[in-house]
């Protein structure tokens, strides 16, 4: 049985590669030796690029090309019954996307932050589909639908998700003057997005759903984390790019498909008890969780996981941000144990390798191993981006050491003044999804 | 005019960043063993330190070192594995570079190499590197001591090595086949192979190295 699910899923029985460790090694390397020896670096790139999958390699048939989970109309016929559907058609407008003969299970809602709304109307659309669909997701019978179960978990994960980013955007920036979320609250909503990746990584790998009835019971804690949001309203009016960037728009990295695929590459790696996973968000932020859903999965420890943000909106330049400390949230100080030797650190992708290099810079000299992993990466047609002032590309021994699934889904450069393609694309998932928000 | 430089020990005292990337690569590898039990020195030497064959010999011979770079790197090919000691070697060297302080850097370099570069530029000589190290360390260097945009060319053991993976060190011109271009004068601190590479590309041959005052070699060449 495992073995039809480890074909179907192409899930991997063991890893041949082994990450290197990246202490001692230089991260970035400076743009004008990148364009002077670019025909090495390049060939280099393309050896691991050669190796990884396309970005548009697809299994799930139920899966559509953004990442978003899907259903024909005929499909649709046979489940008029079914809960999760009963609700969907319910609130189509927001929850679904009907293109000519099938359904999209990601609806202008699953997109928040790409509202022109400001925050407040946001928050409000984000935290009561979040308690709609727990109480949903409390409540159903082993009948549900496998497909529409995965595609409510992928919504409430979401919705964690861009919660989560928000609360630690919060708490770094300000100070947290009355106790309307504490430590506790703060742990147990960490608690419920692992609950929420372990069951959905079981629900798609045994090809059934996982029910949780106690995920009902979370929705007085999402009430408290919507007060806690609620109650710096008056701050974030004063700072407009910080309340502009507390529900980002779109999350690279939320195929699912890929996001399995990598997860069970990490997940098979030795990680030492006295290891740490540090993804940056914002792009990286579900996978701590998604790893350790498919060590418990396979029966390994979980791994302590924590995300950080180099971004800080309080000295608006994040080349002033020096410590550890500034970039976590609080509730998850001290970072590093006396006992701590090995970090993994995750990403959605990497270019420059700024920002892990920056990153490495904060770690203390007492972690002997750094690895470094991350879903996608492509840089040989980036060329542009690469060599421009004060980019520089990342250093291909750490490239080759490292482990990624897939190549990235980034257009080539074709000037240094831009990231983009000629036609103003960057990443081509997220121009499709943006394309298929603005025909709503 | 095309003025070519030899590298290590010509325009920078460089052996150092070789011998610390090594000696960071024993630490990672914990072979237990330092660098003068692996790359003896060899008096009369025509070659590099570190050359390929010399790290097969050193490394990959003795039957429980071989097992501990196997495990490393995954491999038992000692034709891939040379080259990934060698790979991570060259990552350890540029770590090296990029980490010390500029002046550290600059205190490398031959004496007045800066000034006699600035001159051969404003009269309008092309400088090259051609070195049998790696480009990209010797890249790194020069990037470090901001002089990288000053030389058109910087050729080292990558275009040195043909596409079957063969390298063709000084003094055997085959680099010259890539190049467009033919050099005037090279400059390097070995009578017998930078010279005799002089001669196989028909370039004048001038010794230096980085204890030579190098507006004096300027003002041979204006």
């Amino acid at each position: 049985m495992l073995d039809i699910i480890h074909k179907r899923y192409k899930l991997s029985l063991s890893s041949n590669k082994k990450m290197k460790n990246l202490k001692g090694h230089k991260v970035n390397i400076p743009n004008s030796v990148i364009e002077k020896c670019w025909d090495i670096y390049s060939k280099r790139y393309r050896q691991v690029e050669l190796n990884l999958k396309s970005p548009s390699t697809k299994t799930n048939q139920n899966l559509h090309s953004t990442g978003a989970y899907q259903i024909t109309e005929k499909q649709a016929q046979s489940l008029t019954e079914d809960k999760i559907f009963k609700y969907y058609l319910k609130n189509k407008n927001g929850l679904l996307i009907k293109l000519k003969s099938k359904y999209l299970l990601r609806g202008k809602n699953y997109f928040p932050g790409y509202s022109k709304e400001n925050y407040s109307a946001k928050s409000k659309i984000i935290f009561s589909r979040l308690i709609e669909m727990l109480e949903l997701a409390g409540n159903l019978n082993k009948n549900t639908n496998l497909i529409l179960y995965l595609s409510l978990l992928d919504y409430i994960k979401n919705y964690l998700l861009i919660c989560l980013y928000a609360i630690n955007l919060l708490i770094r920036e300000f100070k947290i003057e009355h106790e309307i979320i504490s430590k506790h609250d703060y742990l147990c909503f960490i608690k419920l997005i692992q609950l929420i990746e372990d069951i959905y990584v079981t629900s798609c790998l045994e090809e059934t759903p996982h029910l949780a009835p106690e995920l009902s019971n979370f929705t007085g804690l999402i009430s408290r984390i919507e007060k806690f949001i609620g109650h710096y309203g008056q701050l974030l009016t004063r700072n407009e790019r910080l309340s502009l960037d507390l529900f980002r728009k779109i999350r690279e990295c939320n195929n699912p498909e890929r996001l399995m695929s990598f997860a069970d590459m990490v997940s098979n790696s030795y990680f030492s008890i006295n290891s740490l996973i540090i993804s940056l968000e914002y792009g990286g932020i579900e996978l701590p969780f998604m790893v350790n859903a498919l060590r418990n999965y396979k029966g390994k420890n979980m791994v302590r996981g924590l995300t950080v943000n180099l971004s800080s909106y309080s000295t608006k330049n994040s080349d002033f941000v020096q410590s550890l400390d500034d970039i976590v949230n609080p509730f998850t100080l001290p970072v590093f144990s006396d006992d701590l030797r090995s970090i993994v650190i995750l990403d959605d992708s990497v270019t420059t390798g700024r920002t892990l290099e920056r990153l490495v810079g904060m770690l203390p000299d007492s972690i002997s191993t750094i690895n470094f992993a991350a879903v996608s990466f492509t840089n040989t047609n980036r060329f542009h981006h690469l060599t421009r002032k004060k980019h520089g590309g990342i250093n291909p021994y750490i490239v080759e050491g490292s482990l990624f699934a897939y190549r990235s889904n980034f257009v080539s450069t074709y000037t240094k003044s831009s990231y983009t393609n000629k036609n103003g694309v960057f990443d081509k998932e997220k121009y499709k999804i943006i394309k298929l928000l603005k025909g709503l | 005019m095309i003025i070519a430089f030899d590298f290590d020990n010509t325009i920078a005292r460089s052996t150092r960043y070789h011998r610390s990337g090594w000696d960071k690569v024993l630490s990672e590898l914990k072979l237990g063993l330092s660098l003068d039990d692996l790359l003896p020195y060899e008096p009369n030497l025509k070659e590099r330190f570190d050359s390929y064959r010399r790290i097969e010999e050193g490394f990959l011979t003795n039957p429980k070192l071989v097992n501990k770079i196997s495990a490393y790197f995954r491999s038992t090919d000692k034709k891939l594995l040379a080259r990934r000691l060698m790979s991570l070697k060259e990552s350890f060297a540029i770590s090296g570079v990029f980490s010390e302080c500029l002046s550290d850097s600059l205190k490398t370099l031959a004496i007045n190499f800066i000034p006699a570069v600035d001159l051969m530029k404003r009269n309008g000589f092309k400088l090259w590197v051609i070195t049998s190290s790696k480009e990209t360390i010797v890249s790194s260097l020069l990037q470090k001591c901001n002089l990288l945009d000053a030389f058109t060319l910087i050729a080292g053991e990558e275009l040195m090595t043909d596409s079957h993976g063969a390298l063709f060190d000084k003094p055997d011109p085959y680099i010259t086949k890539k190049l467009k271009g033919k050099m005037d004068y090279y400059i390097g601190d070995n009578d017998e192979i930078d010279k005799e590479f002089a001669r196989n590309c028909h370039a004048q041959f001038i010794l230096a190295d980085y204890k030579t005052d190098f507006l004096d070699i300027f003002n041979k060449l204006k």
